[in-house]
C-alpha cells in the first residue's frame, strides 16, 4: 500500500490520542472503583469493597431495578413496533417523507422531546385523568426513540433479504405459518436482536427524559445525577463501571450480530 | 396434462393475460417465449399458485388449481434469483421441502444427498449458498424442487443469470436432466436461443396473448405473425401475395445464385461480415430497401465485397406468409 | 387497485408506529408551540391567554446571550472533533479491510455507554483535586492547580468527548467510498501531499463532513447533561435553561418559547444539510461513487 507520506504518521498519531482520550475516563472509573481510598489523588490498595457496599445500598439497588424495568419494557414495546415498520417502510410503501420522519426521534435533541412530554402527561394525565407520573411514563418516552432505531437496524437488514425465499418456501410445501418460522424470521433475527440490543443500551443510559417524566420514581440515571450533584459516595464508581460494562458487552454482541450479515 | 383454458389476469388497468388458452403434453419440455411484459412470467406464476387468475381455470390432469394454495400443488418452482435459504446448508436446502411434508429427518437427509448426485453436486450438502458459484446454487434449486418429485417442474429464466459459456452447458443439463427425471418442464425465457435448442414446443406471446405455439423448427420456418417470425430470427420481409401481407424470407433461404429461383431481387453489397461459421451479407436492392443473405462459411463462397453487384433469390416453397401489422423494428 | 388484505396489512406494519409518533412526539411538540403563545400562571402551569410576551422576553439580552454562548460552544465542539475526527477517520479508513470494522468499533463502543456517567469521570479528571491536575503537579509542571472545570473549556471538552465518535463515523464512510484509487490519483496530479488533500479529497468527502457536523452540533446545542455537570452555574447553554424554566421557575410558557429556538436551529442545520445533500447528488459524477 502506498503510504501517505507524513500525513500517515500524523493520522496514525492522532489516532492513539483519540483512542486514548476516548479510553481514559472510562479507565479511570474502573481503576477509581476498585481503588480503597475513594478518592483520584491517592491510591489506597486494590479492593472490592465499594462494590460490596454497592450491593448492601438499597437505594441504588432499587434504582437500578427501575431502570431495568424500563429498558426491559421499551425494548419490547420497541421491538415488536420497530420491527413491524420496517416491514412497512421497506416493503409495502415508499415514500420520502415517511422515511425522512422515522428519521426524527433519532436527531432530536433529547431535552426538546423530554419537556415536550412533560407538558404532554401534564395534561393529559395529570390534570385530566389524575394519574400521576411514574416508570410507565419514561417507559412510552423511551419507546419514541426506540421504535426508530429498531425500525432503522431492522430495515439494513430486510434489503438483503431476497423475498423469492418466501415464495419458494410456499412452494415447496411450507404454510404461511411454517415459511415465517423457518425462513423468515431466522432471516431477520439478526437484525431484530441487534436492534433489541441497541433500544435497550440507549434506554438503560438515557437521563434527560427519564429526569423530566419519572415524576417521583428514580432511574439509575437520574440517581447516579444526583449523587454526582449532591455528594459523591465511591460506590458510585462501582455502579458506573458496572452499567460501562453492561453497556460496552451488549453492544460489542450487537456489532458481531450486525457483522454477520455481511457473510449472507 | 396442463390444461390452460382462457386464463385473463389483470393488474390494474393493465392486462397481463388475456384470454390465453394451451395445454401442455406429459413430459414435454415446454417454453414461454417472449419479450419482457408479455406475460409469460405471469403465467407461470398462475401455475405456480403466486397469483390468481381473474378469469378461467387452470386444470392439472382435469381437476381445477385455481383457488389452491401453492404448498397443496404438485409443482415446484425454481426461481429465477434460485431463492435459496441463506441461513441453511445445501443440504438442508434441499430437504427442506422433504421436511415440510412430514418425512423423517433421516430419510430427508438420504433423499437430499441422492438429488444432489442427480445433478453433479455430491458431497457439497455441508456448504453454504453463500459459498457456492451461480452454477452451483442454480444446481442447488434444481435439486431441491426436484426432490419432492412434482408433476410439474417451473423454471423462471433459469440461465439468465449465468455467463454466456455456463449457458451453453446449463441448456444440455437441463435437457438431460428432463429426459432423465422423466416429467414435464415449462420453462420461461425472453432468449430465443435458449427457447429453441432445449424444448420440443414453445408458445410465443407478446402482450398477454400467445401468437403462436409448435416445436422452434416450425415456428422459426412457418412463423405465424410478423411478430414471431422476427422475434425467432432474423427476417427478410417483402411484399406479400395479398394486399395486407408480408412474406418472410430467412436469411439462409435468400440465395446469391438467384438467377434460378423464383423470385429474384437486384442490388448492391454494403458490408459482407464473417461470423466464422458463415458469412452475412448486408445488400441494398434497389427498390431501396435491405436485406441480408446469409450463407455457410464451408460451402462454395462467391467472392462478393462491399460494391459489387449481386442477384438474390428465394422460392415460395422457402417462404412464409404473414399479415403486415403495423411496425415493430423489423429486419 | 388494492385489495382489502394489502391495506389491512399497511395498516398493521405502520399503523403502530404512526400512532405512537403521533400522540407521543408529534401532539407533544405541538403542544410546546402552542405554549410559547400564551402565559404562566401565578402558580405555575399555562393560562390559555394569546401573548407575544414570550417572544418578546426570549430576545432580552439576557437569553440572547445564553442563546449565543450556546451556539459558540456547540461550533467549538463542533470544529474540534472535526479536526480531531478526520485525521481518526482517515487513520481507519487507509488501514487494510480486516482491521477497518475493529478499529471503528474501538472508536465508536464508548459512545454507547451513558453520557452522564462519562461526563462524571470527567469531572473527576479535571477538577482541581482531580487525576490531571495531581499529576501535572507530582511531576512539578505546574505549582497551582490549572483550573480545568466548571468553565467553557470544560464544557467544549465534554461535548467533543460526547459526540466525537458520531462525527468519525459519516467521515469514515465518506473517506473509505472515496477508495485508495481516487486518493493516489490526487496525490499523481497534485504537487505536495497537503495540497491533493485539500484540493480534491476534503471536497469529494464533503458530505460526510457536514453529516458528522450536523451530529455533533445539534445534540451539542440542545445539550443539558454536559453544561450541568461541567459547567457550573456560571456557564449558562439552552438546555440548562429550558430545564430551569420548566422544574425550577415553572415559567412553562416561556421554557417552550425557548426550546423553539433550538428546534428553529435545528430545523436550519437540517435544512442545509438536506440542501447540501441534493447539491452533492446533482455533482455527483457517475463513475466516482
Amino acid at each position: 500500500m502506498r503510504s501517505d507520506g507524513g500525513r500517515h504518521w500524523a493520522s496514525g498519531a492522532v489516532f492513539l490520542a483519540t483512542v486514548a482520550f476516548l479510553y481514559l475516563p472510562i479507565a479511570v472509573l474502573i481503576g477509581l472503583s476498585f481503588n480503597a481510598s475513594g478518592l483520584p489523588t491517592s491510591w489506597g490498595g486494590f479492593t472490592t469493597g465499594w462494590y460490596d457496599r454497592l450491593f448492601a445500598n438499597d437505594e441504588i439497588l432499587s434504582a437500578f431495578r427501575n431502570t431495568l424495568i424500563v429498558a426491559v419494557c421499551a425494548t419490547a414495546i420497541s421491538v415488536v413496533i420497530g420491527t413491524l415498520l420496517a416491514f412497512g417502510l421497506e416493503r409495502t410503501v415508499r415514500s420520502r417523507v415517511l422515511d425522512a420522519g422515522s428519521f426524527v426521534p433519532m436527531v432530536i435533541p433529547d431535552i426538546v422531546l423530554a419537556i415536550a412530554l412533560l407538558s404532554f402527561y401534564n395534561l393529559v394525565f395529570t390534570q385530566w385523568m389524575g394519574v400521576r407520573l411514574g416508570l410507565w411514563s419514561v417507559i412510552l418516552g423511551h419507546a419514541v426513540f426506540g421504535i426508530a432505531f429498531v425500525s432503522a437496524i431492522v430495515r439494513t437488514r430486510l434489503r438483503h433479504f431476497d423475498d423469492s425465499t418466501v415464495e419458494a418456501s410456499l412452494d415447496l410445501g411450507a404454510t404461511e405459518l411454517q415459511t415465517f418460522r423457518h425462513v423468515t424470521l431466522p432471516q431477520i433475527a439478526p437484525g431484530v436482536i441487534a436492534g433489541a440490543l441497541v433500544a435497550f443500551t440507549l434506554s438503560l443510559d438515557e437521563f434527560v427524559i427519564a429526569f423530566f417524566t419519572a415524576g417521583t420514581e428514580v432511574t439509575f440515571p437520574i440517581q447516579v445525577y444526583s449523587m454526582v450533584r449532591f455528594g459523591v459516595t465511591p460506590e458510585i464508581n462501582a455502579a458506573a463501571t458496572i452499567v460501562v460494562g453492561f453497556s460496552l458487552v451488549l453492544m460489542l454482541v450487537a456489532v458481531r450480530l450486525r457483522g454477520q450479515e455481511d457473510t449472507a | 396434462m396442463i390444461e390452460i383454458d382462457r386464463i385473463t389476469k389483470r393488474f390494474g388497468a393493465v392486462t397481463a393475460v388475456d384470454d390465453v388458452s394451451l395445454t401442455i403434453a406429459e413430459n414435454e419440455f415446454f417454453a414461454l417465449l417472449g419479450p419482457s411484459g408479455c406475460g409469460k412470467t405471469t403465467l407461470l406464476r398462475m401455475l405456480a399458485g403466486f397469483e390468481s387468475p381473474d378469469e378461467g381455470r387452470l386444470l392439472l390432469d382435469g381437476s381445477d388449481l385455481v383457488g389452491v394454495k401453492p404448498y397443496r400443488r404438485p409443482l415446484n418452482m425454481m426461481f429465477q434469483s434460485y431463492a435459496l435459504f441463506p441461513h441453511m446448508t445445501v443440504e438442508q436446502n434441499v430437504a427442506y421441502g422433504l421436511r415440510m411434508e412430514g418425512v423423517a429427518k433421516a430419510a430427508a437427509r438420504e433423499r437430499a444427498a441422492e438429488a444432489l448426485e442427480q445433478v453433479q453436486l455430491g458431497g457439497m450438502g455441508a456448504r453454504r449458498p453463500a459459498q457456492l458459484s451461480g452454477g452451483q446454487r442454480q444446481r442447488v434449486a434444481l435439486a431441491r424442487a426436484l426432490v419432492k418429485k412434482p408433476r410439474v417442474l417451473l423454471l423462471d429464466e433459469p440461465l439468465s443469470a449465468l455467463d454466456r459459456q455456463i449457458r451453453g452447458e446449463m441448456q444440455i443439463e437441463l435437457k438431460r436432466l428432463q429426459h432423465q427425471v422423466g416429467i414435464t418442464f415449462v420453462v420461461v425465457t425472453h432468449d430465443q436461443e435458449e427457447a429453441m435448442s432445449m424444448a420440443d414446443r414453445v408458445a410465443v406471446m407478446r402482450a398477454g396473448r400467445v401468437e403462436q405455439i409448435g416445436p422452434p423448427d416450425e415456428l422459426y420456418e412457418r412463423p405465424a405473425t410478423r411478430f414471431v417470425a422476427s422475434f425467432l430470427g432474423d427476417a427478410n420481409l417483402f411484399p406479400g401475395p395479398r394486399p395486407g401481407t408480408l412474406t418472410v424470407v430467412r436469411p439462409e433461404m435468400l440465395h446469391l445464385d438467384g438467377a434460378g429461383r423464383e423470385h429474384r431481387h437486384e442490388g448492391r453489397v454494403l458490408e459482407v461480415v464473417f461470423l466464422g461459421t458463415a458469412r452475412k451479407y448486408v445488400v441494398e436492392l434497389d427498390d431501396g430497401a435491405t436485406v441480408q443473405a446469409r450463407v455457410g462459411a464451408h460451402g462454395p463462397a462467391p467472392r462478393l465485397t462491399a460494391g459489387d453487384r449481386v442477384t438474390l433469390g428465394w422460392d415460395a416453397a422457402d417462404a412464409a406468409v404473414v399479415d403486415a401489422e403495423e411496425a415493430t423494428a423489423g429486419v | 387497485m388494492r385489495s382489502a388484505r394489502q391495506i389491512a396489512r399497511r395498516g398493521l406494519q405502520l399503523g403502530p408506529a404512526l400512532t405512537w409518533w403521533t400522540v407521543l412526539l408529534v401532539v407533544p411538540v405541538g403542544l410546546i408551540l402552542a405554549y410559547s403563545l400564551f402565559r404562566r400562571g401565578t402558580y405555575g402551569g399555562v393560562v390559555y391567554e394569546f401573548t407575544l410576551e414570550n417572544f418578546e422576553r426570549v430576545v432580552d439580552p439576557i437569553y440572547l446571550k445564553v442563546l449565543w454562548f450556546s451556539v459558540r460552544v456547540a461550533l467549538e465542539a463542533t470544529v474540534v472533533a472535526l479536526l480531531v475526527g478526520y485525521p481518526t477517520a482517515w487513520f481507519i479508513a487507509t488501514r487494510p479491510k480486516r482491521w477497518r470494522t475493529f478499529l471503528l468499533v474501538l472508536v465508536v463502543l464508548p459512545f454507547w455507554t451513558s453520557l452522564l456517567i462519562r461526563t462524571y469521570a470527567w469531572m473527576v479528571l479535571l477538577n482541581d483535586e482531580g487525576l490531571i491536575n495531581n499529576t501535572l503537579e507530582s511531576l512539578g509542571l505546574i505549582g497551582s492547580p490549572l483550573s480545568l472545570l466548571y468553565n467553557e473549556f470544560a464544557i467544549v471538552l465534554g461535548l467533543v468527548y460526547g459526540y466525537l465518535p458520531l462525527m468519525v463515523l459519516p467521515l469514515y464512510a465518506a473517506i473509505e467510498r472515496l477508495g485508495p484509487d481516487l486518493r493516489e490519483a490526487a496525490q499523481d496530479l497534485g504537487a505536495s501531499g497537503w495540497r491533493a488533500f485539500l484540493t480534491v479529497t476534503l471536497p469529494l468527502t464533503r458530505s460526510g463532513v457536514w453529516a458528522g457536523c450536523l451530529f455533533v452540533f445539534v445534540p451539542s446545542l440542545g445539550n443539558f447533561i454536559v453544561p450541568d455537570l461541567l459547567g457550573g452555574g456560571r456557564s449558562q447553554m439552552i438546555g440548562n435553561l429550558i430545564q430551569v424554566q420548566f422544574l425550577k421557575a415553572r415559567d412553562w410558557p416561556f421554557g417552550a418559547t425557548v426550546a423553539l429556538a433550538v428546534i428553529a436551529l435545528m430545523t436550519v442545520v437540517l435544512l442545509i444539510q438536506a440542501w447540501m445533500n441534493a447539491r452533492d447528488r446533482r455533482e455527483e459524477v457517475p463513475g466516482a461513487v
